[in-house]
């Protein structure tokens, strides 16, 4: 059966809870956290990641969908 | 005896004749509502006629099923008869036909390159039996008398086949795959969604709209990383300064912060002063590419008005023949001569001037020739006419780019003071131009600042007034604009100087991207998407270049034209097989973004008249009307508007109006026979 993206109700991919270009966001995100928790020598938490992803203009329209879902999940 | 010449386009058969014609002017007549040129000689009447660019078009075979595909069964048709609205193209035909019987030799006069080629051969062909075998062929790059009547002089003996095979086959593969790509998603729309939006993709098309999609979806899922940068004041002599550190950024904040501690509020010292002087060469002569690229750059035309612009400047015999991939100046013309004739010109009187004085004229030329025309280059003639804004700048930025490439290499001198602080290094840089050269030829087009530093000397101190480590992000590619989308297909190798900008048009024009900085639009990003899952191959670069490659050598003699269409349909029947039996997945894929995508999309190819901006039709939110808007109105700038009419589905079409020149629009309502009309006319009358 299909499952349906997270974010925006179009059919996932394989082994993702995410459609193709959420997913791509999503893979983005989470290789990025990692270069921010170098940058900021391990200070720096995930959701004060996502929420200034989410402040930032260069951030993408996917990859803010996905960081808003993020958040909203943590918070649930 | 009798010779009929045939021209691409009307101006150039009033050049032509005007050429050939030694004694007083040629004579103007009307035959069957086509003017025609009688040009008397000793022994031999010329008569010139101008086609009106292809009269002759790739078709279905048979009836014409609209909505079957694949189709694999074509002919050539003339263009009357397998459009609408082409009354201008049958009396032309019909005329060249009748003068046909009469003439005794035929010569093809049009642009010597593939579209020039085919043009004349299939008129000929078609004229009289045996007239493509005959004919000879002229060859020029500009329309002035002399190089028109050298050509006359010197006609090659028979048509370049090798260049009317390169443009059949292109025409043909073309076509192949538009026409049945199209349909393919088009039909599978309609069945799916029962409403009617026309769809398009072709060989050159889809790889195009790809970069744009691809580069959407890099914007879209971007995420950005932080770095940091040193930002440092100085003080060196009571002057404020800034300093670079010799490290560009920082991935770490701590690294930056601590940088920033140790200099912040410190004193240096000058360790070290390096001065260097460079040559900087002057410009290539302009191929079609380079000069879109200036248009784009200086004066924000877009490649297909820059392109308008200059076939409109070759028309006038005012510059060499834009559509050419040289960058060179053919050694044939004399340079002295010609920049003596721009120097009548008081816009270049000074310039001209000073390259006369030069003793060896030798242009400063590139690596990229083509074997029909050489780069782009002014004729010398003075302009007959007023020319528009936009003509002056496109012929302004040629001329003086012309004479740039004659010019000496300028000299910019460097300077870089390393300033020495707690073990790191900063540096102040300056440069300034010491000989202008050529720049001096291409102004107000070539810059360079200069930057200039206080004299300092080794041991100077140097106060950092202020040193901070200031967070960046990382940021993502930047958006395509037409200039630079243009310049990716010509790096793929993906379609011809001639059709590049077109396609981009037909783009926009279909809704798939839009705006200055190009955006792929749902609809856009929809089309790539069902593309790419079901015939991926149409989609691929490297697979349209292959093609690109195999039209090529045809156009060298070394390629049969049928082996290349064979191998076309080869790779695109599968194709279309996947297409078929995915129909009603792809329609089902494809109506729900076309319902979304609302008809201000539309977009024409014409520029407005009054600002040049780009044209849309527009459905007023109010009285929910639709109509033409010039899209300066969002800006403030230009209230431009069009009437159209409101009932029946409305389709923009590839033609434009013989009298006015505007974009043609059809309304087709059931029942009723389809409105073919030009709403610029429609609103005049």
């Amino acid at each position: 059966m299909q499952s349906i993206c997270r974010v925006c109700s179009d059919i996932t991919v394989e082994g993702s809870q995410f459609c193709k270009v959420h997913d791509r966001a999503y893979v983005q995100l989470e290789a990025a956290f990692g270069k921010w928790q170098v940058a900021y020598s391990s200070e720096v938490t995930k959701r004060a990641f996502l929420e200034r992803l989410l402040q930032l203009p260069e951030t993408g329209q996917r990859a803010r969908e996905v960081a808003g879902f993020l958040l909203e999940k943590a918070s649930q | 005896m009798t010779t009929l010449i045939i021209t691409e386009k009307p101006d150039a058969a009033l050049h032509v004749a005007e050429a050939l014609q030694y004694e007083g002017e040629p004579r103007k007549f009307s035959f069957k509502g086509v003017p025609v040129y009688e040009v008397k000689r000793t022994v031999e009447r010329i008569l010139v006629c101008s086609a009106l660019g292809h009269l002759y078009k790739v078709d279905q075979a048979g009836i014409s099923q609209r909505r079957q595909y694949p189709v694999w069964e074509y002919v050539w048709k003339p263009i009357h008869l397998a459009e609408h609205g082409r009354e201008r193209q049958r009396r032309c035909l019909n005329a060249i036909a009748e003068m046909a019987k009469e003439a005794d030799a035929f010569v093809n006069a049009c642009d010597f390159d593939v579209e020039g080629s085919l043009i004349g051969y299939m008129i000929l062909k078609h004229a009289r039996a045996g007239a493509d075998v005959t004919a000879k062929r002229m060859k020029f790059s500009t329309l002035t008398p002399e190089e028109l009547r050298r050509a006359y002089d010197h006609m090659l003996p028979q048509l370049d086949f090798p260049l009317v095979n390169a443009g059949l086959c292109r025409h043909e593969v073309d076509w192949l795959y538009g026409i049945n790509l199209s349909r393919a998603l088009t039909e599978s729309a309609r069945k799916s969604s029962g409403g009617y939006a026309t769809l398009s993709t072709g060989r050159v098309q889809g790889a195009t709209l790809r970069f744009v999609v691809e580069r959407e979806q890099e914007i879209e899922t971007f995420v950005p990383v932080p770095r940091w940068e040193i930002q440092a004041t100085v003080d060196v002599d009571g002057e404020t300064l800034h300093a670079e550190l010799e490290v560009e950024k920082f991935d770490i904040k701590a690294e930056a912060e601590k940088v920033a501690a140790v200099s912040d509020g410190k004193e240096g010292s000058v360790e070290d002063i390096k001065s260097q002087t460079s040559h900087v060469a002057p410009p290539f002569p302009f191929d079609l590419s380079s000069l879109q690229a200036e248009a784009y750059r200086h004066f924000r035309m877009v490649p297909r008005q820059s392109l308008g612009v200059a076939e409109r400047l070759y028309l006038d015999a005012l510059i060499s023949y834009p559509r050419t991939s040289s960058q060179k100046l053919p050694p044939s013309i004399d340079y002295r001569e010609l920049l003596q004739r721009l120097s009548k010109n008081p816009n270049y009187e000074r310039q001209a001037a000073a390259l006369l004085d030069i003793r060896d004229l030798h242009p400063n030329e590139g690596k990229n020739a083509d074997p029909a025309h050489p780069a782009v280059y002014p004729t010398g003639a003075l302009p007959k006419r007023s020319l528009e804004p936009r003509e002056f700048k496109v012929y302004d930025l040629i001329v003086k780019r012309f004479m740039a490439t004659f010019g000496h290499p300028a000299a910019r001198e460097t300077i870089k003071a390393t300033i020495s602080v707690n073990g790191l290094r900063f540096y102040l840089r300056g440069s300034r131009i010491t000989a202008a050269g050529w720049i001096d030829f291409y102004k107000p087009y070539a810059r360079f600042e200069d930057v200039t530093i206080p004299p300092v000397s080794k041991g100077t101190r140097v106060k950092f007034l202020s040193v901070k480590a200031v967070e960046k992000f990382s940021q993502p590619s930047p958006r395509y604009n037409q200039s630079s989308l243009l310049r990716e297909m010509e790096t793929n190798e993906i379609g011809t100087k001639a059709t590049r900008a077109e396609i981009i048009e037909t783009l926009f024009r279909r809704a798939y991207i839009k705006g200055n900085r190009i955006e792929a639009t749902p609809l856009g990003i929809q089309i790539v998407s069902v593309l790419e899952k079901y015939c991926a191959r149409v989609l691929d670069v490297g697979f349209t270049r292959e093609l690109e490659t195999m039209m090529d050598t045809i156009e060298l003699g070394k390629e049969k034209k049928q082996r290349v269409v064979d191998e076309a349909i080869r790779h695109l029947k599968p194709v279309m097989d996947e297409l078929k039996a995915h129909e009603q997945e792809i329609g089902e894929e494809l109506s729900s973004t076309i319902k979304q995508t609302p008809t201000t999309e539309l977009a024409l190819s014409v520029a407005c008249p009054k600002c040049g901006r780009r044209l849309h039709v527009v459905r007023s939110r109010k009285s929910g009307k639709r109509f033409i808007g010039c899209i300066g109105k969002w800006e403030g700038v230009c209230s431009f508007t069009l009437p159209l009419p409101q009932l029946g589905t409305l389709t923009l079409l590839d033609q434009t109006c013989s009298k006015c020149g505007f974009q043609l629009v059809k309304v087709a309502s059931k029942g009723r026979r389809p409105l073919v009309t030009c709403p610029m006319c429609y609103i005049k009358n």
